[in-house]
């Protein structure tokens, strides 16, 4: 039987070597992933995953039993994507801005709706909405990423953002009212 | 996710991470950990050498202090007439109990405890600082 993730950490600090590889495969990829649509092309995707598996290495011991082990994984996933990317100047910090401020209409928008059918049938190109992703900034991008690529809830997605929930909503708004806009134009 | 609202990300494709990246991973951790495992092993050997060469004196001042405190005296009294020291067995005892050299005796312990501790840990670290990993 394949055992959890909590029983493989608690396995690997009990001395069993080969429950870490089994988890750190487990979840290579989705990491990888999420870490890649993260980056901007100029950076080395494989040097902030490897050095995500290292914190989380290092950091094993410190990780409460009563956590969930994807929130906590995703969390240093970001923060070392960001730490890398801060550190190789390959980020700056108004990629972190909101393109549309704080707009008090859009975060009280009701309209939950992802985006219209024949624009999903437009956007099944995946380069297409590769492209996507990557126009928009950071800050909105992690959220639909972790929302709709790695299906985290928002509650989740505001314990790996360090985020209230109201906020993760109203930024996963704006992002969705952002999406519209550029597919629309 | 709402199932029934479509979700455009589902078109983007899994990438597969390089397969030597887990390697890449694994040899990284083995290194820190050997790292770490030649560093205390180091102190180890320097630890189980100075017990092993601070056991000869403090043996020495252990036994120097049975043969001050008169412990030796008390107990030659039981191997010389054992009968006849029964009834005082309690004040025998008592005596013996007082002249045991306690500070002595705790130093070569905690001497022998700390060579034995530094072999344990030495032969525990020493297959981590010395593995190869291929």
């Amino acid at each position: 039987m394949e055992k959890n993730d909590s029983e493989l950490i608690a396995d690997y600090l009990n001395g069993n070597e080969k429950s870490f590889e089994i988890l750190m495969n487990r979840y290579m990829k989705p990491v990888y992933n999420f870490v890649f649509r993260l980056s901007p092309k100029n950076v080395d995707v494989d040097d902030i995953v490897s050095e995500t598996f290292y914190k989380v290495w290092k950091n094993l011991k410190k990780f409460r039993a009563d956590e969930k082990f994807t929130t906590w994984l995703f969390t240093i996933a970001r923060n070392t994507t960001y730490d890398i990317l801060r550190k190789k100047r390959a980020l700056a910090f108004s990629d972190f801005d909101i393109e549309d401020g704080g707009n008090f209409l859009t975060d009280t928008l009701t309209d939950t709706e992802l985006l219209p059918p024949e624009i999903f049938e437009q956007s099944e190109n995946k380069k297409m909405v590769e492209n996507l992703l990557e126009s928009i900034p950071p800050l909105y991008r992690e959220v639909l990423l972790l929302r709709y690529v790695n299906e985290f809830t928002f509650e989740d997605i505001g314990l790996i953002l360090k985020k209230p929930l109201h906020t993760v909503k109203s930024q996963h708004r704006r992002a969705i009212i952002l999406l519209r806009k550029i597919l629309g134009s | 996710m709402n199932k029934e609202q479509p979700n455009i990300f589902s078109a983007l494709e899994d990438i597969d991470p390089p397969r030597r990246l887990s390697f890449a991973i694994l040899s990284r951790i083995q290194k820190r950990k050997q790292r770490v495992a030649r560093i205390k092993l180091a102190f180890l050997t320097i630890s189980s050498v100075l017990s092993a060469v601070l056991l000869f004196p403090v043996v020495s001042y252990t036994l120097a202090g049975f043969t001050n405190s008169g412990f030796y005296e008390y107990l030659s009294l039981i191997y010389s007439d054992g009968l006849a020291i029964l009834p005082y067995w309690k004040e025998i005892g008592l005596s013996l109990a007082e002249s045991l050299p306690a500070f002595e005796i705790a130093l070569l312990l905690s001497v022998i405890y700390a060579l034995l501790e530094s072999i344990k840990l030495a032969v525990k670290n020493a297959p981590v600082a010395f593995y190869q990993f291929r």
